[in-house]
């Protein structure tokens, strides 16, 4: 029996152990979209592979490891895994979850022959081979064609790294240093990882560390089933649309039914549309991490992730459908079907958890890939997500410039690091004030970015999500703005297009790449949002004179920015709202 | 103590044995048709410095790049390093593949008693090693990175234990593991076929006396090449081309050799070619080195038994960066558009000293195709083959009609009977092409003309069919040949919707024709001293009609017979015309 203040203190140990391998794998890489965004996650699991700590970068990677762990486990076997091992997987359909650019990366932890946990991590590699420099693309039509794929396979054998897979790799990506480089970072942060718990081992003993264990994924499972009980029972369903895969317009019906119990947490999302030709496709393990990150935002978001906490979760969905793609679909932009399906949640959970939940956001990762040559002929690759508006939460404005939720805990390239790393300028970068998410709570503003070409060519690619389909407004508040991006050649003014998805759009020296992503959607009624708030938009340029008279039935003196008129309607609501209360 | 000739004689002999069971056992395990059905392969044994010394029939260029391939993997791993069933698997186009990324050569080390005594070597093109496209090479690619999977000199086998993470990748990254794996078993027996032969010389004859017999066959090799290069006229020769476009652009590429023979060296310039293509019509330097070894062998010798000390004595130059010598990342998955030119122009440069051995123009693209898609159930299919055409004439005989070209060598193209069992397709047709081109005293031989019909609710055609703007080349007074083409026919249409010389992943729906046209070969002398027996003889065949054999050869006919005076007339008219016109 281990008494409470150690388990306690292993506890904050295994969480400090991920924290680290997830600073070491910063540090190491040399991939910006690693190093500056963090579109990374690291985790210890037990032998089992279930969750014990993690630290994150990107939530959508929560549900994925244990999947990843499971994967190699299955494989190799617990018995023939030896103190230095590190596999790899990043097969969308088993093991890696999302698309063949995350690679996870797995070390089992062995403390006196003995399997006591994993150690693993999935970060975003720049490169990975494929048809398009940056490895996903939005045109894509099988897996094959977007990147090298890494089916389990152990990559250091007892601490020795295997040679010819490494050099397999290193001959399959364009950029071999920086794919190299994140390799070396993952293998150290596993590294730190395997060192930490080992010490624990040793100063406590294994038995104590399964102890804590234990305890932890027990008290992670009993926080989240108290929160389960204090929620309504019942089932709640929504429906939306993707906007299309990249091929064709047409737009993806997707759908999904929630049913609280005393016990469980389900979400089933049949009758969703059936997996697409274009790279929209998500598998199974994202479509957990998925239903995992809404559960845990509405029941105890502030408590560190562990696999107990997911024991409630239980996720429905047949096979072969956009959320559970099936071999050889292509899911190199499955980011737009995993945040669909979290925004499908979340909309049906807005009933429930609205004090939680704020209205729609601009929600794509806005994922953008500007390659093309230096002068001297070297390739550059620049691999980021967008910022965008968020929407208006139940009593405050929407969060502007944001990353998105899928993004969790990411960044975006500073334009220093643009500039000094690429060939390109950053000319505008600025909050986007297109009229929309109006409401007694406004929707966050979407940026606009303009990257200007400074080598001799290039390319773009982008997969912007929610460009027909705006984000939703809650409880009367307007919908959001659409994202987008824009090509305007050297000289011109107007774009040659505009777009949500673009696939190597072919770029030239002096052309601009104008990146625009939504604003969010509006909570409450416009026409009760007070004049002080509106007129303070006004003043930060937030809204225009227009928009306040349109909107928000407020006609302002545009030098003194006194109310000069109110409109019918705007009258009609308060009276309202006097004659109610 | 030295082996006396005849044990020497023998042990070569026994050499070619293995490598030509090495071959057998590759084609009759091979999963895929490409293999199987087309031989499109070769295999040879390899010194244990890196020479070829025995070869099988196949691909000429395939056996070419053995050497380079064994010698990748000694640099790489050095010759300490290896051990007995060490398998090697590499497919770097300048490394030891040397051409695309679907020919993935292994390499086995052999040894006899813990002595390194020779290499088993072969090289296939597997069906599927992944990228962009169905079928792996495709017209539009513009990186290697598009175009599979890249395997550096890889070991798959370790002392016999297979690296099975590395299999699992294999199996993972192409559409058709099955195949894809299946062409590695057979080509690992096929490895060890040769290590058995070789192995039962150690064993009869001792270790010294193999590598006394390689260093004799080599040097043998080494002494008839000079010896052959000596009784050439010493001087300069050029030859130029276009080639039709890199299959993303539109412009014509411009080549040239100038081949020069000073005693006993042979020297091929390749200096002021195109530089390297976006497309994937690229060759490597180790691509053209082995083109220059066919033609060299071609000219000097080709039934010499074929050995690497038969090519000491050829120089090649070319500046890093061209068509014939592309750089890394270029693209090259349809190499054989710029190899067999820069084997062609050589051939075109020696034709002046060397017509008994060498016909004039023909097909000479591979012609190459990929029809795929996926079944009813889902499971995809892909049907890879290259295509037979008109041979140019020799100065005393016709050219042949429907062979392969020249850089398939010993191959074959794909059955009806396994197209049509094996592929969701029907040929509708499989006939000589006999449109206009190739007339001469011997006349070209007549290319082919075959349609796939598509029976599933679609398919995608990619094709890359060089030559479809320049024809082949007549000689003394012979016409040019035709051109290889590729036409599209709708269903229910009665005239082709498309008719190019390259595409990629072409979208065909259920019943639309693919026609694939490969060209007549270039004619030789004057068509008015063609034989008129001939003429009537072609005309019987139906190969050409009776108001050609008068506009073009002058022959008269008369009651299925020739009429002797009339042509005679015809044809001092037909001569006067044409002196008169020039």
């Amino acid at each position: 029996m281990h008494d409470p203040f150690t388990l306690t203190i292993i506890q904050e140990q295994l969480q400090a152990a991920a924290d680290e391998s997830f600073v070491r794998l910063g540090r190491a890489s040399k991939s910006p979209i690693i190093y500056e965004v963090l579109d990374y996650a690291c985790a210890l699991l037990t032998p089992q592979a279930e969750l014990i700590a993690e630290a994150q970068g990107v939530p959508g990677f929560t549900g994925v490891l244990p999947v990843a762990v499971e994967s190699i486990l299955e494989k190799f076997g617990a018995d023939n895994m030896q103190p230095g091992d590190v596999f790899a997987t990043n097969d969308p359909y088993s093991g890696g979850g999302t698309h063949l650019s995350d690679v996870c990366l797995i070390g089992p932890i062995i403390y006196d022959g003995e399997l006591v946990a994993f150690a693993a991590n999935k970060g975003h590699w720049t490169e990975l081979g494929g048809m398009a420099p940056g490895s996903w693309t939005t045109d894509a039509t099988e897996i094959y064609q977007e990147g090298l794929q890494l089916p389990a396979v152990r990559v250091y054998d007892a601490g020795e790294p295997v040679r010819d897979i490494i050099d397999l790799i290193a001959a399959n990506v364009r950029l071999p240093d920086m794919t190299l480089s994140d390799l070396y970072a993952g293998v150290a942060a596993i590294r730190v990882a395997e060192m930490r718990v080992r010490a624990i081992c040793e100063r406590h003993g294994a038995a104590a560390l399964r102890a804590g264990i234990d305890a932890l994924l027990r008290q992670g499972e009993l926080v989240s089933r108290n929160a389960l009980r204090t929620l309504p029972k019942g089932s709640w369903e929504a429906q939306d649309f993707m906007d299309d895969d990249g091929f064709t317009d047409e737009p993806i019906p997707v759908r999904v039914r929630i049913t609280v119990t005393d016990e469980n947490f389900i979400a089933d999302f049949t009758g969703s549309s059936l997996q697409r030709p274009g790279p929209v496709n998500g598998t199974w393990a994202r479509l957990q991490s998925s239903a995992r990150v809404m559960f845990k935002s509405i029941t105890a978001p502030d408590y560190p992730n562990n696999g107990g906490c997911f024991r409630p979760v239980k996720v429905i969905c047949p096979p072969g459908t956009i959320f559970t793609a099936q071999r050889p679909a292509p899911v190199s932009t499955y980011w737009e079907a995993g945040a669909t399906a979290i925004d499908l949640l979340w909309q049906a959970l807005l009933p429930i958890a609205g004090e939680r939940l704020s209205a729609g956001h601009f929600l794509s990762i806005c994922g953008t890939n500007l390659s093309g040559i230096f002068d001297n002929g070297d390739l550059f690759v620049l691999s980021e997500p967008q910022a965008g508006g968020w929407g208006a939460a139940p009593a405050r404005d929407g969060q502007n410039g944001l990353v998105a939720q899928g993004n969790g805990e990411t960044r975006n390239i500073p334009v220093e690091v643009c500039e000094a790393r690429y060939p390109l300028l950053v000319e505008q970068y600025a909050l986007d004030i297109t009229p929309s998410g109006a409401g007694r709570w406004r929707g966050g503003r979407g940026m606009v970015r303009d990257y200007r070409l400074t080598g001799p060519s290039g390319h773009v690619t982008t997969t912007y999500g929610r460009h027909r389909f705006p984000p939703w407004g809650a409880d009367g508040g307007n919908c959001g703005s659409s994202n987008s991006a824009a090509v305007i050649r050297a000289g011109a003014d107007q774009p040659e297009v505009q777009r949500g998805k673009l696939a190597r759009y072919p770029l030239c020296k002096g052309d601009l790449v104008r990146i625009i992503t939504g604003s969010g959607g509006g909570r409450g009624n416009p026409l009760e949002r007070p004049v002080e708030a509106v007129r303070a938009d006004l003043k930060a340029g937030l809204v225009t004179l227009q928009q306040a008279a349109e909107q928000y039935g407020l006609r302002f003196d545009p030098d003194t920015l006194d109310v000069l008129e109110v409109t019918p309607e705007r009258r009609n609501m308060s009276m309202q709202r006097v004659s109610e209360s | 103590m030295s082996a006396d000739p005849f044990t020497l004689e023998i042990i070569g002999d026994m050499l070619r044995a293995s490598a030509a069971e090495m071959f057998i056992t590759y084609g009759r395990s091979a999963q895929s048709p490409i293999i199987y059905e087309v031989l499109d392969m070769g295999c040879g044994l390899i010194s244990a410095e890196g020479e070829l010394i025995a070869e099988a029939e196949g691909v000429p260029g395939f056996v070419g790049c053995l050497g380079f391939a064994v010698r990748e993997v000694l640099d790489k791993f050095g010759a300490s390093a290896l051990q007995p069933g060490d398998i090697y698997a590499c497919n770097d186009p300048w490394g030891g593949g040397g051409t695309h990324l679907s020919d993935v050569v292994l390499v086995m080390p052999l040894f006899h008693e813990a002595r390194l005594v020779a290499f088993a070597a072969n090289k296939a093109h597997w069906t599927e090693v992944g990228g962009m496209a169905p079928g792996s090479w495709t017209t539009d690619s513009t990186e290697i990175y598009q175009e599979g999977l890249q395997l550096p000199a890889l070991r798959l086998y370790h002392a016999g234990e297979a690296q099975q993470d590395l299999l699992d990748i294999l199996e993972a990254n192409v559409r058709l593991p099955e195949m894809t794996l299946g062409d590695m078993y057979a080509g690992i027996a096929s490895l060890h076929a040769g290590a058995r032969g070789v192995a039962t010389i150690c064993e009869k004859y001792g270790a010294a006396a193999l590598l006394e017999a390689v260093d004799l066959l080599l040097a043998r090799g080494e002494r008839v090449a000079r010896e052959r290069l000596a009784a050439l006229p010493d001087g300069t020769w050029f030859a130029e081309a276009w080639l039709d476009d890199d299959g993303i652009g539109d412009e014509p590429q411009y080549v040239c050799v100038a081949v020069t023979i000073e005693g006993e060296r042979f020297i091929a310039d390749y200096s002021g070619c195109a530089p390297q293509a976006t497309g994937p019509i690229n060759t490597t330097h180790v691509g053209l080195m082995v083109v220059v070894r066919e033609m060299f062998k071609c000219v000097l010798d080709p039934d010499f038994p074929n050995n690497d000390g038969f090519f000491r004595p050829i120089e090649i130059i070319c500046p890093p960066g061209t068509l014939f010598t592309a750089q890394r990342p270029a693209p090259t998955s349809t190499y054989w558009e710029t190899g067999s030119y820069a084997a062609e122009l050589i051939w075109r440069a020696m034709y002046p000293i060397a017509r008994e051995r060498l016909p004039v123009g023909h097909h000479l693209s591979i012609c190459g195709t990929i029809v795929s898609g996926t079944d009813e159930d889902g499971t995809p299919w892909v049907l890879v083959e290259p295509q037979a055409g008109g041979w140019g004439a020799t100065h005393q005989r016709d050219g042949q009609s429907g062979l392969v070209p020249s850089g398939d060598g010993e191959t074959y193209i794909m059955p009806v009977e396994v197209c049509e069992t094996r592929y969701p397709l029907l040929v509708d047709q499989f006939a000589f092409n006999t449109e206009p081109g190739g007339a001469g005293r011997w006349r070209g031989g007549y290319g082919l003309i075959r349609d796939y019909r598509v029976t599933s609710s679609h398919a995608d055609l990619t094709a890359s069919f060089g030559r479809f703007r320049f024809p082949p080349w007549g000689a003394a007074g012979g016409a040019d040949g035709s051109c290889n083409a590729i036409e599209i026919i709708p269903a229910g249409a009665d005239r082709p919707a498309l008719r190019t010389g390259r595409c990629a992943r072409r979208r065909l729906q259920r019943n639309d024709v693919a026609r694939l046209i490969t060209a007549v070969g270039g004619g030789h002398g004057d068509p008015l001293q063609r034989e008129p027996a001939r003429v009537a003889a072609d005309l019987r065949e139906d190969y050409l009609t009776p108001a050609r054999a008068r506009s073009t050869y002058g022959v008269v006919m008369n009651g299925g017979e020739v009429d002797e005076a009339a042509t005679l007339t015809l044809r001092a008219g037909l001569a006067q015309e044409r002196d008169s016109g020039a």
